[in-house]
């Protein structure tokens, strides 16, 4: 049956009409739906498909009409109660079914907007950013290529106006719950972070979750926001927000070590929260961060232990080894060496998380002496050519860094060059050890287990064809809720012939441990 | 209901009114916007940070106007009155220009531009079009009477221009239907073919088609008055500005509307297309 609704002299703005002429068709029974305005064009539409029926005639161009071929009267009064429910709270509704495509038309479907995910060419970021604080809209900056002075600008004005924003290249948050870019699935509970890291937030949000603990907020920085130049505006601004969070009990702070003039203003501010305060400066001095009464984490895993066990009333204890316990790690680990031949020596670590990359080293750079990378923790370690170059002794490489990254995606959602990067190694009878991290949970590959446990297997069988064995140690960041599971994740690696590790450090320290039995 | 002050008037609008007061009805009102209809056509109040139109007044506060009541509204040089009061004032607001005074002289690639732009936005109203595709019921429809209109202008026929522009009036979703969006950039976008009032013509025939709103940005476009986002797209097509701020003035017109400001940019892009064929 065919049937008509009209509105005499109604005007609604075009989202509103957009959104109902799509969901209207969405109903079950409807065949054929259009919604628009009465105009000659419209109505002469509406004949062409088959919708023309009685009271069409007497519609002008100044009114609102419905028209649907539906299977029976109760499913056109299923339509007109579903457009008058979209007219009535159409605000609310265009949220979820509309994309504007800029800020402008973003703020004209909801005017109290209050946080924007930026994710454009660097070269506009800045501006847009700025667009949205004018706004009062707190940012999320993915974007990177920013400059520190634009940066500095940004969150000058951020600050004054007590906005936060997050970056520039931020892309992890949890806010009320809401997990924001690559973030993961964590229970909800009263820890909560300040983190100048992506992939450092992650490590420590997911282990918090494994532990049992739940986050409260997770708020990002940017990598640059402990740098003098910005001089740690928002890690301040973070610390203040948690400070006044009636969620947040615990506090965690995750950031490669700050400035000194700026780690001293931190510390202090974070003493005076009032609330335990785990601080992780990877690969920083603990001392500093003790003198101020806080607790200071020798990892991620560790921050992220100690978080679980100040929210639960326990007393934090540094973690420096192994879930299985020593003597079964280092069983493990001479099972490993034991296969291996001579001149096998190596680590090569090859990561897609830049803050795992740089944990890593900062774990094994006393015992291995220099570690050579793309983002080496000295100068005179830069290796000249990380993406087509050979790996130089002890090589860990982030294939998230810029130039891995110039015209494709990042490895966590495209793992291809990583993976391909572990066949690679395998060739080099030198490599004793690949490590590797998976990285899981939202905006990550929907199955980066698979093509890294192939190029795993592939690996392996190259090293035994020239009488060597591959030692691959793999460590998985995420939750048993993300999208693609941690167990089922581990137990693809593991399948492949990984040694699975828990955490990011105990996969380092056991690479470490697998070498010191050559 | 407090006095709301207006930050920006359209100075034409400013022009046309004096210390008389002269009668104008509440034609509708929006979430973020209110139309009056008056002798002079339909006046709009808009929202802080919505960008100004011809013949509208942009507020300095946010304002519901929701709350605004039908009847008998008067409007003077010094802002709108309803019964007994003055609810929006013009005395502050800064006068700025929506008149286009000059014949646009389209920078070289200006199309390019704009397609380059609208491939970002490909599944917006009518975007697809200026790609040559038909996704949707709308375009298949409306696909003729725009080449009908193109033909003609290339064969500089006045009275078949201004028929085809009347039939493909008033089609589409929106409060402003997609091909009157379309039409308001053609006619910016289009050659000057000698003909004087053409435009103006051709607006006005479109309008007899379509509803009032929408009637109203036609009549304006046809007399050359754009809102201030267009004559700033106007600039930057023109004249070799900051590519940054050429597409900074594109995201703000394409963010017309539902898909409005696409629908303009895809007429705009077939107007300009016009102008190149037309010179070589």
């Amino acid at each position: 049956m065919k049937r008509l609704e009209v509105r005499k002299n109604a005007y609604y703005d075009s989202v509103t009409l957009m959104i109902i002429s799509k969901e209207v068709k969405k109903i079950d029974g409807v065949q054929e739906a259009l919604v628009g305005m009465g105009t000659d064009l419209n109505r002469e539409l509406a004949g062409r498909t088959g919708l023309d029926t009685e009271g069409f005639d007497t519609v002008t161009a100044n009114d609102f009409f419905v028209a649907a071929e539906c299977d029976n009267e109760d499913t056109f009064e299923k339509v007109i109660a579903m457009v008058d429910e979209m007219l009535n709270k159409k605000a609310a509704k265009s949220k979820s079914d509309y994309f504007p495509p800029t800020l402008e038309g973003a703020l004209k479907i909801d005017p109290d907007l209050n946080l924007a995910i930026i994710s454009v060419p660097g070269r506009f970021a800045a501006e847009v950013a700025q667009s949205c604080l004018e706004h009062d809209i707190n940012v999320m900056l993915f974007s990177d290529n920013v400059t520190i002075e634009e940066e500095k600008a940004l969150k000058e004005y951020a600050y004054s106006r007590e906005l936060l924003l997050m970056g520039p290249d931020c892309g992890t948050a949890i806010i009320n719950n809401t997990p924001l870019a690559f973030a993961n699935v964590v229970k909800s509970g009263d820890i909560g972070l300040v983190c100048a890291s992506g992939t450092g937030a992650q490590e420590v949000s997911s282990i918090i979750d494994q532990q049992g603990g739940g986050i409260s907020q997770l708020l990002g920085t940017g990598g640059r926001d402990l740098k003098a130049e910005i001089g740690g505006l928002m890690m301040k601004l973070g610390l203040d927000a948690l400070k006044h969070d009636e969620h947040t009990r615990v506090i965690t702070l995750v950031s490669k070590p700050p400035a000194p003039e700026i780690a001293e203003e931190i510390l202090k501010l974070a003493a005076d929260t009032g609330k335990p305060v785990v601080v992780c400066f990877i690969g920083g001095e603990a001392a500093m961060i003790e003198k101020y009464g806080l607790t200071a984490a020798v990892s991620l895993e560790d921050a992220a232990k100690k978080a679980v066990a100040l929210s639960k009333g326990r007393k934090p204890e540094t973690f420096v080894s192994f879930d299985i316990g020593e003597e079964k790690a280092a069983e493990l680990a001479r099972a490993e060496s034991s296969r291996m031949k001579a001149g096998q020596k190596y680590i090569r670590g090859l990561y897609t998380g830049g803050t795992l990359c740089d944990e890593a080293m900062k774990l094994l750079i006393e015992d291995l002496g220099h570690i050579y990378s793309n983002i080496p923790l000295v100068p005179g370690d830069r290796l000249a050519d990380a993406k087509n170059g050979k790996a130089v002794e002890n090589t860990f490489l982030d294939f998230g860094d810029d130039e891995f990254t110039v015209g494709r995606p990042h490895p966590m959602i495209d793992p291809s060059l990583r993976a391909e990067r572990v066949v690679t190694e395998a060739e080099d009878p030198e490599t004793a050890v690949v490590l590797v991290d998976c990285v899981i949970g939202y905006g990550s590959h929907e199955d980066p287990a698979q093509e890294l446990s192939e190029a795993i297997v592939k690996a392996k069988e190259l090293a035994a064809k020239d009488g060597c064995y591959l030692a691959v140690v793999a460590t998985v960041c995420g939750t048993e809720g993300d999208p693609q599971s941690r167990s089922a994740t581990q137990r693809k690696l593991a399948e492949a012939g990984a040694v699975v590790m828990p955490s990011n450090a105990q996969a380092a320290r056991f690479a470490k441990l697998v070498l010191e039995n050559r | 209901m407090n006095m709301a002050e207006c930050r920006y008037m359209c100075r034409t609008l400013a022009q046309q009114l004096t210390k008389a007061w002269i009668g104008i009805t509440l034609h509708s009102s929006f979430q973020s916007a209110a139309n009056f209809s008056s002798p002079m056509g339909m006046i709009t109040v808009l929202h802080p940070g919505r960008g100004l139109q011809p013949y509208s007044a942009v507020l300095e506060q946010p304002f519901s106007f929701e709350q605004l009541q039908d009847g008998i509204w008067y409007i003077n040089s010094e802002g709108i009155s309803g019964p007994g009061k003055r609810v929006f004032s013009f005395e502050t607001a800064q006068r700025r220009n929506t008149l286009l005074d000059h014949r646009p002289r389209w920078r070289q690639n200006a199309g390019l531009y704009l397609l380059e732009f609208l491939g970002g936005h490909r599944d917006q109203g009518l975007t697809a079009m200026a790609f040559g595709d038909y996704t949707d019921m709308y375009q298949e429809f409306l696909a003729p009477r725009i080449h009908a209109l193109r033909s003609a202008v290339r064969s500089r026929n006045e009275a078949d221009i201004v028929r085809a522009a009347q039939q493909m009036a008033g089609c589409g979703i929106g409060l402003t239907p997609s091909s009157d969006d379309f039409l308001c950039g053609y006619l910016l976008g289009m050659p000057e073919l000698g003909i004087p009032g053409l435009k103006e013509s051709m607006a006005a025939a479109a309008a007899k088609k379509t509803n009032d709103i929408s009637a109203a940005l036609l009549t304006r476009a046809g007399q050359d008055l754009f809102s201030c986002d267009i004559l700033e797209l106007t600039v930057c097509l023109e004249l070799e500005v900051p590519q940054e701020r050429l597409w900074k003035a594109l995201e703000r017109v394409a963010a017309f509307g539902s898909s409005s400001g696409c629908d303009f940019l895809t007429g705009l892009y077939a107007g300009i297309t016009e102008n190149n064929e037309m010179e070589e």
